[in-house]
């Protein structure tokens, strides 16, 4: 009896830890560690976390990004299961599909690709009022963008 | 010209007037006429600064070509230049300002020089820049020291122009929270030299520019040595760039030469010595890196070449990423390296490098070894992918691992290969000489070994 009642407690064990791996993932975002974050696609370390993004895979591993336009590039290779983009004004992660872009040339980002990122369209033609240039993007609208280095001024 | 007196200044001052009189028998009376005085001296020396002229206005009436002397003391007074000037510092200078604006802005002129210069920002929170040069040519920075700025100087579309002699050091903290020590953007021609710079995000910041160089500067303690993005014909020569995360950093540049820097000790978790990605063109001559956590990471390079370098005593020699075939990797010494090279699954093929591990012989004594080095380590594969592994390196399952896949090691394509490993030629002749000297005292020390101990033997 005690024999089978131990039996049963290791049973027991070894099934709870298996279903402990089988929770969901974690898609939330994390918070940049810029001692060790690089981007997944430059290999550069996150300096500027303001223009930072970030890419969760379905398992939930976080992956970094130090431009929107690297996160775009890894997302042609890739599948992923959550995506987020610094907020321009706030530096709070906010969803990269419900978010609003704006881009000039003449706008920096640590890869040059000058691309921001706006919770609201109210937002971001503010901003674009307020620097006096700037084009309005939507998400879906980042593929088909030339994600090409343009020559900006100061 | 501007007549300056500190806070601390005055009141030493003051303190000097009324000292003696309270060491003489002061009485209370007095001790509160002198604590009245010092309160009035705070209130006036809350502004640190008595303009008598400002040094704008002075700058403004100077005749182009002629020399304006800045003199030690506080400023609190940006200035802009946009004529040929000569500005000539003389003594400390300590900028204290509430905006961002840089000390000095040089904008749309030419023929500028700034020299024996020695400027500090009041506080250490700060987004000033000491020296800003916008749309200019033919401008001269030398002999200048700029501490606790958080950016050093910064060039906007400039041509033609000289920094020489540069002590740059910024404030202590993480290098997110800083600015760079010298930034060039949208130039041409520049010359950086024999500039120290220490402390800050990025030592030189160069973004597309066209044919600069950079030679025989110091950087330590900062993000990236030098980091070049988006420029082309760029040399950086004769550099020492020691204890930063990373010493080189090559972003889609092109014709850029790197020729003989040290590039040492940059042993954090994401440290390399020299990383060039997605450039072409690019000439890597002449550099010894060592120390580092991986020396140099090749990463999507094409019709480049490395070659006559010395990578030595890191903990992974070379990296290659998405190598391509067009690279000329050659006349490379690697040794001391835990890990001499290390690739992703696409392999990498180079000719004639010398490698320590390598353990062919060379019969025929062309100098190079019979048979490929070939280095393929699967640990090193993933490594490469997942840095968190680096921290398992040389743990002993993984060596056993290791040494287990070398001992069954087939020859295949995949792995960094060298089809003619360099075989030293110096070792090579040491083995077939004959040394006469050496061989007399060998003789004689035997003989006497021998008579000896037939002596002892037979007494």
């Amino acid at each position: 009896m005690e024999k089978n009642r131990i039996i049963m407690m290791i049973i027991l064990g070894f099934m709870s830890i298996g279903t402990a791996g089988c929770g969901s993932a974690d898609m939330s975002p994390r918070a940049i560690q810029p001692e060790v974050d690089t981007c997944e696609v430059c290999n550069m370390s996150i300096a500027h976390d303001e223009f930072a993004a970030q890419a969760v895979t379905e398992k939930g591993d976080h992956l970094m990004f130090d431009d929107i336009g690297c996160l775009v590039q890894y997302e042609g290779t890739k599948e992923i299961g959550a995506h987020y983009i610094k907020e321009h004004a706030t530096n709070e992660w906010i969803d990269a599909d419900k978010a609003l872009y704006v881009y000039h040339k003449d706008f920096w980002t640590p890869m040059s690709y000058g691309v921001l990122a706006f919770t609201t369209r109210e937002d971001a033609e503010a901003f674009i009022e307020q620097e006096g240039k700037g084009e309005l993007l939507k998400a879906g609208d980042l593929k088909e963008h030339e994600w090409g280095v343009h020559s900006h001024e100061e | 010209m501007v007549r300056m007196m500190g806070h601390m200044d005055m009141m030493k001052a003051i303190a000097i007037i009324h000292i003696k009189p309270f060491t003489h028998g002061g009485n209370l009376k007095k001790m509160l006429c002198a604590l009245f005085v010092f309160a009035a001296a705070g209130f006036l020396a809350e502004g640190k600064i008595f303009a008598q002229e400002s040094l704008q206005k002075k700058i403004d009436q100077a005749e182009p070509g002629s020399t304006v002397i800045i003199k030690s003391g506080i400023y609190n007074e940006p200035i802009t230049i946009s004529k040929p000037l000569v500005i000539k510092g003389e003594g400390r200078i300590i900028f204290s300002s509430q905006s961002d604006e840089s000390f000095i802005t040089v904008e749309h002129t030419s023929h500028v020089v700034i020299n024996h210069l020695s400027v500090e920002a009041e506080q250490d929170r700060n987004e000033m820049t000491a020296i800003t040069v916008k749309d200019s040519s033919g401008i001269e920075l030398s002999n200048i020291e700029i501490t606790r700025f958080n950016q050093g100087v910064e060039l906007f579309n400039v041509k033609d122009s000289t920094l020489d002699m540069l002590s740059i050091k910024g404030v202590r903290g993480h290098f997110s929270k800083k600015g760079n020590g010298i930034s060039l953007f949208g130039t041409e021609g520049i010359t950086v030299r024999d500039s120290e710079i220490d402390q800050v995000q990025d030592g030189l910041y160069i973004e597309e520019d066209e044919k600069s160089r950079v030679l025989d500067n110091l950087v330590t303690g900062s993000r990236y040595g030098i980091h070049l993005m988006y420029s082309k014909g760029v040399t950086a020569a004769g550099n020492t760039l020691k204890k930063n995360v990373t010493g080189l950093m090559l972003m889609m540049t092109n014709q850029t030469a790197i020729r003989d820097n040290r590039i040492l000790l940059h042993t954090d978790y994401n440290g390399y010595g020299l990383v060039l990605f997605e450039g072409e063109a690019i000439v890597v001559k002449g550099n010894e890196i060592s120390e580092n956590a991986a020396g140099m990471s090749l990463q999507k390079i094409k019709n480049s070449e490395i070659v006559d370098n010395k990578i030595m005593a890191n903990q992974t020699g070379v990296q290659f990423i998405h190598y391509d075939e067009s690279n000329q990797m050659s006349g490379n010494e690697l040794y001391g390296n835990i890990l001499s090279a290390a690739s992703d699954v696409r392999g990498a093929g180079v000719d004639g490098n010398e490698w320590d591990d390598y353990r062919g012989f060379d019969l025929d004594r062309d100098g190079f070894g019979d048979t490929p080095h070939q280095v393929k380590d699967l640990f090193s594969q993933l490594m490469i992918n997942e840095k968190p592994y680096q921290f398992f390196f040389e743990a002993p399952s993984i060596v056993a691992l290791t040494s287990l896949e070398k001992k069954l090691q087939v020859e295949e394509e995949t792995g960094v290969r060298d089809e003619r490993p360099v075989v030293n030629p110096a070792e090579d002749k040491e083995q077939g000489s004959f040394h006469f000297v050496f061989f007399l005292a060998g003789a004689a020390i035997f003989t006497g070994g021998v008579l000896g101990w037939r002596k002892i033997a037979s007494s």
